[in-house]
């Protein structure tokens, strides 16, 4: 396999826009291509992540669509959809083009509009990523999978409600330091306790909003990246794992985040004592509890203490979500993954401003897709080194 | 009991779902005769030891426990606010996603819980028809 870099990065503010995809596709992408001084004619081959076309009206073909708008055309371009993590993926597939030998430089693109429709259609559409017979049509939500979980770690680990509240108010502190965040606005613990019940266990402020957005990055084979970039960011490894879907297994415990972390790690030679900082799927407070302990940087089932006392905020031992994370940046489900790398790739190059993590020299970032039958649906782990 | 019957004000989600018992409707489940591994829904292959062929039709129990559970206050369209939701264990070894009724106060886990019959949702004003556990 080739070494691949990251040589461009874009994104439009995270939140609610007037604009359809193709705008805020063509804001982001353009951003990219210039970020890594890039001719759109470049690009060999593109990968497109988009979850919820039935929202935005463009169900099919999105990538063309999207990318026409910056004069990617004629080239191999395929959509990806693998709910919340569709845009890791359009990031993975773009890695695997370059590093299999195939072609050397690849477009990875995620957008989402979801802002305009009730918040009941997004709920209905997002319950598309669970079992929808089984699950999605007996009323299953996502709140109510994270909350279903939230309540099994509390009765086994003991983790408290504040634990589990403080994760926003962690990652609204640092939403509150980046200016495409869709939110600015800090939150005390008490003000998440007090928030609308949505479902129990979780409040509103426990829930990632709705928004739209796109992110994108730019791959190159490692013999070209210093024609664009004099700081290229490597990617170190990628690893990704579906559900196992075991009876009776731990809600608790993802098992697709372990496999493909410990995939992702034994690629990178890294353990989790390496890492610098980790931007982690937060869709729902409790999510981040069980990915800081199944990405290995604390036990299971400290995972709430191990946050609450500050190890995963910026100054902390692993910082986790510099960027506000799903919660305060926000979350349109297509552009989440990209947006994650971005942040990673700028927090490397030393471009983060406020939220800087001084020195870091290797980022992870981890997203899910998807939850059904008490396991996660896909997750997919990058390891980014500067 | 009229209602497990689809009529023109009801439906029921999915008659494969079930099967009669002596007491009445039952999830209708399959077990392998290789490994003893049991399915709901019903299935053809045995994904722990790849048998083909060799399921046979079981009535699930009607008794479970509760393994997690929430009470939403939002939800899709067709639901009726608030609502119950959770994995309910199954001796049998299955766990199933249910709806969940009764008096939400007395929904903890590890609850034992008895299956029933109801509607669990409308859908265009017709009431969809499915199981729903209860705490006993």
């Amino acid at each position: 396999m080739r070494e691949v870099a990251v040589v461009g990065v874009g994104m439009t503010l995270f939140g609610k826009h007037t604009e359809t995809i193709r705008e805020l596709g063509e804001e982001a992408v353009w951003a990219a291509l210039q970020d890594a001084g890039m001719s759109p004619k470049d690009v060999q081959v593109a990968y497109a992540g988009n979850a919820l076309g039935r929202i935005s009206g463009q169900e099919m073909v999105s990538g063309q669509m999207v990318l026409r708008e910056v004069g990617i055309t004629g080239i191999p371009i395929t959509r990806i959809e693998d709910a919340c993590a569709s845009a890791s993926f359009a990031f993975r597939e773009s890695w695997l083009a370059i590093a299999s030998g195939l072609y050397d430089v690849a477009m990875a693109v995620g957008y989402e509009k979801m802002t305009g429709a009730t918040t009941a259609q997004i709920m209905e559409a997002l319950a598309g990523a669970s079992d929808t017979e089984l699950e999605a049509d007996l009323g299953i939500t996502f709140p109510g999978v994270f909350a279903m979980v939230a309540r099994r770690h509390m009765y086994q680990y003991g983790t408290t409600r504040e634990q589990i509240a403080y994760v926003s108010v962690k990652n609204h502190d640092n939403g509150a330091l980046n200016p495409r965040s869709q939110y600015q606005k800090r939150f005390s613990i008490e003000e998440v306790l007090a928030s609308r019940p949505i479902a129990s266990p979780l409040n509103l402020l426990d829930c990632c909003p709705i928004s739209d957005g796109c992110a994108a990055a730019v791959l190159v084979a490692k013999d070209l990246a210093p024609r664009y970039t004099r700081k290229p960011v490597w990617v170190a490894a990628s690893g990704q794992a579906s559900g196992f879907f075991e009876p009776g297994s731990d809600v608790t415990v993802l098992k697709p985040t372990i496999a493909a972390s410990q995939s992702a790690y034994k690629q990178a030679g890294l353990g989790p004592e390496d890492i610098d900082l980790a931007e982690v799927h937060d869709c729902f407070t409790i999510a981040e509890v069980l990915h800081t302990e199944d990405l290995g940087f604390a036990p299971k089932g400290e995972g709430g203490p191990f946050i609450m006392d500050g190890n995963t905020a910026i100054g902390g031992r692993i910082p986790i979500n510099t960027s506000g994370g799903l919660l305060s940046k926000g979350h349109p489900v297509g552009a989440t993954g990209l947006a994650q790398i971005v942040e990673i790739v700028e927090q490397l190059r030393g471009q983060s401003g406020h939220r800087q993590v001084q020195g870091a020299r290797a980022g992870l970032a981890m997203c899910l897709g998807g939850f059904m039958h008490s396991d996660a649906g896909v997750v997919a782990v990058h390891i980014l080194k500067a | 009991m009229p209602e497990t019957e689809s009529t023109e004000n009801s439906r029921i989600i999915n008659e494969k779902w079930f099967t009669e018992t002596p007491q009445g409707k039952a999830l209708a489940g399959s077990r392998c005769r290789k490994c003893g591994r049991t399915y709901f829904p019903r299935k053809r292959v045995c994904v722990q030891c790849f048998e083909d062929g060799r399921m046979e039709d079981v009535a699930l129990s009607r008794m479970g426990r509760l393994y997690t559970f929430t009470v939403a206050e939002a939800g899709p369209p067709g639901f009726t606010l608030p609502y119950a939701f959770g994995y309910v264990d199954l001796p049998e070894g299955v766990r199933v996603f249910s709806p969940l009724g009764g008096d939400f106060a007395r929904l903890e886990i590890g609850a034992e819980m008895e299956m029933a019959i109801g509607p669990i949702r409308q859908d265009d004003g017709v009431d969809v028809i499915g199981y729903i556990f209860k705490p006993v």
